[in-house]
């Protein structure tokens, strides 16, 4: 049951989240809370093992929570009873890793969701990828391979695949950390583009730059909590914390 | 350098080619010269021959042979110039070394009632076995018995006699051919003469024994087409426990790789409940079928769970797919755990429930990572299969058994048997090869 959000109506609400591994000795997540309002971008950074990229994956329940609430469009999806797979069409990922299947071509890697999920039809669904392929200037990469692609094309397609099945939210896991430089700039090019055309973004990610043009608040992580967060502005230029100075001093 | 040794191994082939054929034209070359030279009182030529000529005591002509050419004091041979005192000149000349004109001697051939399996008679042996080479003395009846090379020679004051039997098992003949002359020849003329007889009636084409096992064994009453049903039957019972196989182990290797991977994480509840029953029941599929012969598994198929059926290919196909299922899992399960964690996860994260996950994405990669695998287990259950005939079923195997129980000959069946599967392992491990090059390439 989704309800027409408007533009800052809050899309996912994270309350008390936690996240234990091995019978409670590592707390990855200890105790979030943060509200997600649609249409904004909001960019998680920290140092690693802080627990931003756990965070990101048990939005869309990648990571099981081991205690607290999620609630996306206004259903629990942390309940043991809700069918996570529905909801998770809406929240489109995109990981460190691209993670396109090997064993189809990039059309087919787009349209597969589509049709199988969203019952579409193969025209249809071709179509919208083509579309989607024009956008990111890889419409002529159609029928090929990802073994054929580049880092930054094989991103740019992984970035378009979620968007194939016309998610509500994008999540993307530091999407730009294993692309080489030269690379980099084009990905986050897509990523800027999604992101003023409206579409709600969460971002682990290091680029700072990216979370300055298009970023709307950036929260900070360490040792599994959420230590500051603010607008872009405020928490690059002046941040209250000593732990995010001294993050932001090794950093930028 | 290669093309040096290749030149030198040419050279050295030349040569010998030529020296082989030095030798053979000297051998040859004095094979029918039977001109003698006598210088010096010392005789030049070949072997022992006869020698022409005449003594000067009567004139008349003396038949002397030669035994050893270095003692030609055995002889004395004039032209028949006599000088001016009549007495004898003794000079060089040429002899005609041809033996002069014997008692060629006699053979017999005869028919004899051929007993198989036999391979010696009264007075002989048969050709083949050419077995026994020494002396046996039975001075009673003051004969010698000496058996040569499958013949046996029977020496007296009078006679020398060589015999041997002549046997074609194939054609049902048995013959019996003797020579003998009188006892002034040696037993290597007799020898000499039987053999000139035996090429001529050896009965049929000359055969070698090879060839007519060969017969025997497959030609005679369609005998190979026991090989080739049995060929079709074991092709049939692989291949359908190869794809039995496979539906099995595709089933199974997705349950325990289910179970490794996600049991920890999954809420406790009904659902993780069965998957950890299927899971048990898995784990004891695996351990049974690969903690036993598939030999036993497959008569206790046979006799005990299908009892009241007898189609034996059936119940073969069904016990081999299980058992090649086992082994198929364990291999597709590895395929499974090799395929990227990531993929199961983008999969989940476009919404795909696992099952869907596992069928579109998941397995599809695990098949392509262990298709040469699977197809090592085809080229495997190929000569698994070879223990069907427990059952009663008309495999390759068996085939080549029922012709040896025709036959009696064990050779030409097992070897045959043996080659056929070999030529079929190496026909499909070149398949796989192909295959395994077409996927790396085709790499993506």
């Amino acid at each position: 049951m989704t309800t027409e959000l408007k533009n800052n109506d809050v899309i996912i609400s994270v309350r008390g989240l936690e996240k234990h591994f091995k019978g409670g000795d590592i707390k990855a997540l200890n105790g979030v809370d943060t509200d997600i309002h649609k249409g904004e971008v909001l960019v998680v950074i920290g140092p690693s093992g802080s627990g931003k990229s756990t965070f990101l994956r048990c939005l869309n329940l990648l990571e099981m929570p081991t205690g607290g609430t999620i609630t996306f469009e206004g259903v629990d999806i942390t309940d043991p009873k809700v069918n996570i797979n529905i909801h998770r069409q809406k929240m489109g990922m995109v990981f460190q890793h691209f993670n396109l299947f090997p064993h189809m071509t990039v059309l087919r890697n787009m349209t597969i969701a589509p049709i199988q999920l969203l019952k579409k039809s193969k025209e249809e669904a071709e179509k919208k990828a083509m579309a989607l392929l024009e956008r990111v200037n890889l419409a002529d990469r159609a029928n090929a391979y990802p073994s054929q692609l580049s880092g930054g094309q094989k991103q740019r397609i992984a970035i378009v695949r979620a968007l194939c099945m016309e998610p509500e939210v994008m999540l993307f896991d530091e999407p730009t950390s294993a692309l080489d430089p030269e690379m980099v700039g084009e990905v986050l090019d897509v990523m800027k583009e999604l992101a003023r055309s409206g579409m709600t973004m969460v971002c682990v990610t290091h680029e700072m730059g990216f979370a300055r043009e298009v970023g709307d608040r950036v929260l900070f992580f360490d040792e599994g909590k959420i230590v500051e967060e603010g607008v872009p502005s405020e928490i690059f230029s002046s941040p209250k914390e000593q732990r995010t100075k001294d993050f932001l001093n090794k950093v930028l | 350098m290669k093309s040096k040794s290749r030149k030198g191994l040419k050279c050295l082939l030349a040569v010998a080619a030529v020296a082989v054929i030095a030798v053979i034209v000297y051998f040859t070359s004095f094979h029918n010269a039977d001109i003698l030279k006598i210088e010096n009182g010392k005789v030049k030529g070949i072997k022992p021959t006869w020698l022409v000529g005449t003594t000067v005591e009567n004139g008349q002509e003396t038949y002397v042979k030669i035994g050893d050419a270095s003692a030609p004091k055995d002889y004395k041979a004039v032209s028949g110039a006599e000088d001016t005192d009549g007495d004898p000149i003794t000079t060089n000349f040429v002899f005609v070394g041809k033996k002069p004109e014997q008692n060629p001697g006699t053979v017999t051939v005869e028919p004899y009632p051929w007993k198989p399996g036999v391979s010696e008679y009264d007075e002989g042996f048969l050709l083949e076995t050419g077995e026994g080479d020494g002396f046996t003395a039975d001075a009673s009846d003051g004969e010698l018995y000496k058996f040569y090379g499958g013949l046996r020679e029977v020496v007296t004051e009078e006679e020398r006699t060589s015999t041997v039997f002549l046997a074609s098992p194939y054609e049902d003949v048995c013959i019996k051919v003797t020579a003998s002359m009188p006892a002034d020849r040696e037993l290597d003329d007799v020898r000499t003469l039987l053999y000139a007889a035996v090429q001529k009636v050896t009965p049929g084409k000359q055969i070698s024994p090879l060839a007519a096992d060969f017969k025997l064994n497959f030609l005679d009453d369609s005998r190979w087409s026991y090989l080739l049903n049995g060929l079709l039957v074991t092709l049939e019972i692989t291949f359908a426990a190869v794809l039995l196989g496979v539906v099995i182990g595709v089933i199974v290797a997705t349950v325990r790789s289910t179970w490794d991977q996600n049991s920890e994480n999954m809420h406790k509840g009904p659902g993780r409940s069965i998957l950890g029953f299927f899971n048990g029941i898995c784990k004891i599929y695996l351990t049974v079928i690969r903690g036993t012969p598939v030999v036993i598994q497959l008569m206790i198929m046979y006799y005990i769970i299908f009892a009241s059926s007898r189609n034996g290919v059936l119940i073969a196909m069904l016990a081999f797919g299980i058992n090649s299922g086992a082994y198929v899992a364990e291999i597709i399960r590895g395929g499974i755990m090799s395929v990227d964690r990531g993929q199961l996860e983008a999969g989940r994260s476009l919404g795909f429930n696992y099952v869907q996950t596992m069928r579109h994405i998941i397995i599809p990669q695990a098949m392509k990572s262990v298709l040469p695998a699977l197809a090592n287990e085809f080229i495997v259950l190929l000569k698994e299969t070879s223990v069907s005939g427990y059952v009663a079923v008309k495999d390759l195997t068996k085939g080549g058994d029922i012709i040896r129980g025709v036959t009696y000959s064990a050779f030409m069946p097992l070897i045959a048997v043996a080659v056929i599967y070999l030529i079929m392992v190496m026909f499909f491990t070149w398949l796989v090869g192909k295959l395994e090059r077409r996927l790396r390439n085709s790499d993506h």
